[in-house]
């Protein structure tokens, strides 16, 4: 049998990002797997050089347009601390709220696309449904649907009052049903059982030794959840404590079930968040802050993982900025996983694994000269240089 | 070669997070980030690495490590010694192309 080559990619509509799969097939059989990156790369890391710390969030939650207030509070988790600013209770309390909705926003987002790729069109429209709502509740919080940008460093732009929290507690209220019975649906849809599971199984020894994270690994055994193990902001609180969804089985399908159950947990956090919450006491204004010389590291549970930041500050400026996004940390795992599969497995197992490409392709090297490369004044003035 | 290895062996994570370098003058400083399945604490390793040198790579110890290493030496051009990612195209354009 001759081997051939296969490209998947880097537009493909199994494909909502741009990868390109390299796939080595031997009939339909997949031989070996190689991928290749770097067509969505921006230049979050280094155009938040320079700029003092608010500016810089700015930036740093506009990585993704799905876990932006992951990266905000992990970018927080790193600076807060040097800032030495006392920050209140309510403000934890309102991004534990935000970054849950955002985790039940995303898993829902993610069963449609799921959904999709394996031809139930109509399980892809009712998931998005629902994730609408949440968009919704977004746009009342923050006045964003998609990039939220609720943060500032030490506190946050809007105070939740009552009106908020009824609204976050009647759409989580109007929604749970419904998710329910879309769980049992991916639970028990013989189309879904088939095609899920025993396919794309990560063992808890690769998971371990690959370093993956997310439900990704937790679908492995691995009992790792940032909220957890380190919990910051709000998730240090006795009331709050999360409890991680853990399956054993390491397939499409067990990782399937893990977002799923993760969207309940998720739940309950908001819902304990919001009788927590005093909806009548303001929050603090925003500060001038001053940092000398000082570096922070900071991480968060984003929908897809752990979030990281690494953050170098100089005279109040950010001097080096380093994101270490989940998608990164899980994608060594494509080409491990994709050897021995079918060929017409290969979007399932690659949804499964819920990847974010632009997310992951942060970096840029801003190049003088070259008449397509912005530099960070432009991007963040949105000029191009003549 | 900048030896790591041993002394990242010696510090028994579960996990490597991330590896950053910082570029004053000529010379590089990796940091290497470290965490464990059951404690909250992160540790830190660093080291330098003058110009013109080669760090060694702890695929061995940390496969995730591959493309952590390759990030570094497209961006700041540190070489990984046993890295065969290192060297190669990650995020970067293709030559001549715009991506």
């Amino acid at each position: 049998m001759h081997e051939r080559i296969f490209p998947v990619g880097p537009q493909h509509p199994a494909l909502k990002e741009p990868l390109f799969l390299k796939l080595h097939v031997d009939g339909s059989y997949i031989a070996k797997a190689e991928f290749n990156l770097g067509y969505a790369h921006r230049g979050v890391e280094k155009c938040a050089e320079g700029y003092l710390l608010d500016s810089a969030l700015h930036a740093v939650q506009r990585t993704c347009g799905i876990c932006s207030q992951c990266h905000s509070m992990a970018f927080l988790n790193a600076v807060e601390p040097m800032t030495k600013v006392k920050v209140a209770d309510k403000v934890y309390l309102q991004r534990l709220i935000i970054a849950e909705l955002e985790r039940i926003h995303s898993h829902l987002l993610w069963g449609g696309v799921m959904a999709h790729e394996i031809g139930l069109e109509t399980l892809f429209m009712y998931y998005w449904r629902e994730r609408e709502n949440i968009l919704d509740v977004f746009d009342e919080l923050t006045g964003n649907r998609v990039h939220h940008s609720p943060d500032l460093v030490g506190t946050m732009k809007r105070s939740f009052g009552k009106k908020e929290l009824d609204m976050v507690l009647e759409k989580l209220g109007a929604i749970e049903h419904e998710v329910r019975e879309l769980r049992e649906v991916m639970r028990t849809h013989n189309v879904i059982t088939s095609r899920f599971k025993k396919h794309g199984n990560i063992t808890n020894k690769m998971a371990r030794q690959l370093g993956l994270v997310g439900p990704v690994a937790r679908a492995s055994g691995v009992n790792y959840d940032v909220r957890r193990h380190a919990p910051y902001m709000a998730y240090g609180m006795k009331e709050l404590k999360v409890r991680p969804v853990l399956r054993t089985e390491g397939d499409s399908w067990a990782r399937t079930m893990v977002r799923c159950d993760e969207i309940f947990e998720s739940m309950r956090l908001v819902r304990k968040a919001c009788e927590l919450i005093d909806p009548n006491e303001d929050i603090p204004k925003k500060q001038n802050i001053s940092v000398g010389e000082a570096f922070g590291l900071g991480r968060s549970e984003a929908p897809r993982g752990e979030n990281f930041h690494f953050v170098r500050v100089e005279n109040s400026r950010i001097a080096r900025l380093k994101l270490r996004t989940p998608t990164l940390a899980n994608v060594i795992a494509y080409s491990r996983i994709m050897e021995g599969e079918d060929i017409t497995d290969v979007p399932v197992i690659l949804m499964s694994l819920d990847p974010c490409i632009s997310c992951m392709e942060r970096v840029a090297v801003i190049r003088k000269g070259r008449q397509e490369i912005w530099t960070s004044h432009e991007l963040f003035e949105g000029k191009k240089h003549d | 070669m900048i030896r790591v290895a041993d002394s990242i062996r010696k510090i028994k994570a579960d996990r490597l997070i991330s590896i950053t370098s910082i570029k004053k003058g000529e010379e590089n400083t990796l940091y290497y980030h470290f965490s464990w399945d059951k404690k909250p604490e992160i540790k830190e390793f660093s080291v330098k690495v003058p110009k013109g040198e080669e760090a060694e790579s702890i695929i061995g110890i940390f496969e995730n490590a591959a493309l952590l290493e390759a990030e570094v030496t497209e961006l700041f051009g540190v070489k990984f010694k046993g890295n065969e990612y290192s060297g190669k195209r990650l995020f970067q354009a293709e030559k001549g192309g715009t991506a």
